[in-house]
């Protein structure tokens, strides 16, 4: 069926409430099943990762180059939210403020394609942020110069497919110091550019996002565990409109 | 930087303002943003109504009847087509019977007198047989990505029986009936932005017409209220073709549209945080350049006399079955002759005059409700320089982290910021008494009392108040106060949402509602009251503390007044005579 976004957008966070999640993390996850979605990058999909999983997802931030400020050592952390999506992109910030360049690696991801909406939300922010992430289909990567609308999907290496989830996020202060690992991958397939992605998000604007009545269904079905059932007293003292013979 | 600082650098720099306007200090959000005071507040010059009125006029809209297809007794369709700076739009309205038994403002309702649709464009045949098939269906139907706003209303049953009954036999209605219920019809929802499959609202950005928020809903309800006056005239014509008369063009434009509002608008204030800031701030803004006004002319004096007469005689006509709410309003009866005469006294004083200077005499001397109507009455006198403030414009309103503050500058800011909920009185800071919910029953907001329903467990997350005492226990408790607030929120997932909530309205100080809404005391009529305020609603009966009654576009000019030339003159509505002859 198709759907406005908004209206996916209310669903998909309502889904997450019943799924659990915490505020913050329900609408992230949200704008980002939608975006992608949208973006014909399985939205749906990336949103059924989460419901009704356990939170396994760990993090780490590796160190920065010996003798800069912030050059820690970080233990692998587990996250009782979701890191995959905002969360590594702002603890890569913050590295990178202090260290010049952050890496943040996070793993047992339970949808990594979410990270590319992350992505999308620091492309504005003026700095460069490179980011991979592996799948069954193989290992993505994308990035942005922090000076742009949308981010650049640089394709897949479908022979770097893998069960193990990944998400890899550097975030760079300093362009000139960019080491272009992450970038610099081969036999790539599938990129999309800004202006591909700004056509399709105006389509999903202008005619709506099709969505498939099983994944409706299943979202209906989570949002429904943050309904209260409604009681005589709920509807007598709790409800606000009521008719005044007027 | 202080909030007060923040006031004084943003004053020059809101969207749409002159940047050499003077201006005087904003009033700050420990003012403007307690519930007592947002629940007292009134429509003013820049409600998006008024707003939009002015833009239809000014800029020639033309919004016509384009087909009118209904029976004897009023049921059927009608098409008005809304042209502005060469766009197209339609309004798709179907009346059909409804059985008194049927007819409900609940959300639980499932049939309704009248269901409608902004619509992008001119309906093709086959676009208005869709529209049949959904419109009336509401909640219940699919509306398409072209369809920008759904909407539907019920008739009051005494007043559009009784003015059909006048009308066909020849008469005028007595205004008496006018007082009590201003309206024909009544809204029970407009739905926008996206719900049941419309247009979402940034699609609207790159319309001209329709583009401020609200603008699409509010000129949906604009033209219902025309629709529900040629609807009474048409069943009034078709009764009695010979006797009949049209509705007296005095009261054409005494009626408005009726609306029932309940607890939904409450979370939308608490969830769009910046929004509620910039629709504050150019309140305030607009404020401020009047209190600025150097030499105030005797024609302003008298202008603000006539408009506070006009606002006792509008305050009088309000009837009201909710005793704290009659019994504020017979506080401000009493109190507009005081307000009247210290304005007479003062002004003839030697020295300049300036409303600064009575607005501080009744901030000392009057109550909360007679100061908002003083404000609502000094925005009004001088359009040439609040008109240009924009309310409404489309604002980002994402809620953003910066990952690089530190726990320590996070805690000064919560301090700073946040002080009114440190500064509660321990039983009101604690007060868990409510809880906010949607219910099963077709999703509905409601509130229930934690000591005695089910459900808690499920509420939703309105208690910022509370959230921001656990944040900042918590923050007392860390150790190491140079650690970056990405690391904070990564450990303590709990608080990201609040934390970036905090971090953002920063610089957006009239953003949060000052009180804690879990708190047995807590109104939620307030809150109700300051988004329909900003809409421009009046006449403000609440029925319960859950749920108020209120009339869009009382006053209003109709259709036929809208040109360049209209007087924009209408806020604080009152009943006319209707004396002058309703043409056959």
């Amino acid at each position: 069926m198709k759907m406005a976004i908004n209206e996916l957008n209310s669903l998909c966070r309502s889904a997450l409430e019943g799924s659990g999640w915490t505020q913050g993390d329900c609408e992230d996850a949200a704008d980002a099943a939608v975006w992608l979605q949208a973006m014909g990058f399985d939205g749906m999909e990336a949103i059924n990762g989460l419901l009704g999983v356990a939170r396994e997802e760990e993090y780490v931030v590796e160190p920065a180059l010996a003798g800069k400020p912030g050059a820690r050592a970080e233990r692998k952390t587990s996250c009782a939210g979701l890191a995959g999506c905002l969360l590594a992109f702002e603890l890569a910030w913050a590295r990178a403020t202090q260290a010049g360049t952050g890496t943040v690696r996070v793993s047992n991801a339970l949808s990594p394609r979410l990270a590319l909406y992350g992505l999308k939300s620091m492309c504005a922010r003026g700095r460069r942020f490179d980011l991979s992430w592996t799948d069954r289909v193989g290992r993505h990567f994308a990035a942005t110069s922090g000076h742009e609308e949308y981010p650049a999907y640089l394709g897949f290496n479908a022979h770097a497919r893998t069960m193990s989830l990944q998400i890899v996020v550097r975030c760079t202060s300093d362009a000139a110091a960019f080491d272009a690992e992450l970038a610099a991958a081969q036999n790539m397939a599938g990129a999309i550019d800004a202006a591909e992605l700004d056509a399709r998000y105006r389509e999903a604007l202008w005619r709506g996002i099709d969505v498939d009545d099983t994944h409706v269904d299943r979202l209906i079905a989570w949002k429904s565990k943050v309904l209260v059932p409604a009681s005589h007293m709920s509807r007598e003292q709790g409800a606000g409109g009521a008719d005044d013979g007027f | 930087m202080t909030n007060d600082a923040i006031m004084d650098e943003k004053q020059g720099r809101v969207r749409g303002m002159g940047e050499r306007t003077p201006s005087a200090p904003l009033r700050s959000p420990d003012i403007t943003n307690r519930t007592e005071r947002l629940g007292a507040m009134h429509g003013t010059r820049l409600s998006f109504v008024r707003s939009l009125v002015r833009r239809m006029a000014y800029d020639n809209w033309r919004v016509r009847v384009t087909r009118m297809d209904l029976n004897d007794d009023g049921f059927g369709v009608c098409i008005y087509t809304i042209e502005a700076y060469g766009e197209r739009y339609s309004q798709v309205i179907f009346s059909q019977y409804l059985d008194d038994s049927e007819r409900t403002d609940r959300v639980i309702a499932q049939k309704w007198d009248i269901t409608s649709a902004l619509i992008c464009g001119v309906p093709s045949a086959a676009d208005i047989e869709y529209l049949r098939g959904n419109v009336p269906l509401q909640e219940a139907g699919r509306l398409r990505a072209n369809d920008l706003v759904l909407c539907r209303a019920n008739k009051s049953v005494r007043n559009f029986g009784y003015v059909v009954d006048c009308l066909a036999a020849g008469k005028q209605p007595d205004p008496a009936a006018f007082e009590r219920v201003g309206y024909l019809i009544r809204t029970t929802a407009v739905y926008g932005n996206g719900k049941f499959g419309i247009a979402d609202y940034p699609r609207l950005v790159d319309s001209q017409a329709f583009d401020r928020g609200f603008a699409a809903q509010m000129c949906a309800v604009f033209v219902l209220r025309d629709f529900s006056v040629r609807l009474v005239e048409h069943v009034a014509a078709r009764r009695n073709p010979r006797a009949a008369v049209k509705l007296a063009h005095s009261f054409r434009r005494y009626l408005g549209v009726g609306n029932a509002t309940g607890l939904g608008m409450a979370p939308f204030l608490v969830r769009h945080p910046v929004q509620v800031d910039q629709w504050i701030r150019a309140r305030e803004t607009a404020l401020a350049r009047v209190l600025a006004v150097e030499s105030v002319d005797r024609g302003a004096v008298e202008r603000a006399m006539g408009l506070i007469a006009r606002a006792g005689r509008h305050v009088a006509q309000v009837h009201t079955d909710h005793p704290p709410e009659a019994a504020r309003n017979a506080l401000i009866l009493d109190e507009l002759p005081r307000l009247a005469r210290e304005l007479q006294i003062t002004c003839e004083q030697k020295g300049a005059f300036r409303w600064s200077k009575l607005l501080s005499w009744a901030t000392a001397q009057l109550s909360c409700a007679t100061q908002e109507i003083l404000v609502t009455v000094l925005i009004e006198l001088y359009p040439e320089l609040v008109d240009s403030i924009e309310c409404a414009t489309p604002v980002d309103d994402a809620l953003t982290l910066d990952p690089d503050m530190s726990v320590g500058e996070l805690l000064a800011l919560v301090e700073r910021d946040y002080g009114w909920v440190m500064e509660q009185p321990a039983a009101q800071r604690d007060d868990d008494h409510f809880f906010w919910y949607r219910s099963a029953e077709k999703e509905e907001p409601r509130l229930g009392v934690r000591a005695q329903e089910a459900g808690a467990e499920l509420e939703q997350p309105l208690d910022i108040s509370r959230q921001v005492l656990w944040l900042h226990t918590k923050l007392k408790t860390q150790e190491n106060d140079a650690r970056t607030v990405a690391e904070f929120v990564a450990e303590c997932i709990e608080y990201r949402a609040l934390v970036r909530r905090i971090q953002t309205l920063a610089s957006h100080a009239y953003g949060e509602i000052r009180h804690n809404l879990l708190a047995r005391d807590m109104l939620p009529i307030d809150l109700m009251r300051a988004k329909l305020s900003m809409f421009g609603a009046s006449k403000f009966d609440p029925k319960s503390n859950l749920w108020v009654r209120v009339t869009l576009y009382q006053g209003a000019p109709t259709l036929d007044d809208l040109s360049p030339e209209m007087v924009d003159d209408w806020a604080f509505p009152c009943v006319p005579g209707g004396h002058e002859r309703g043409d056959a």
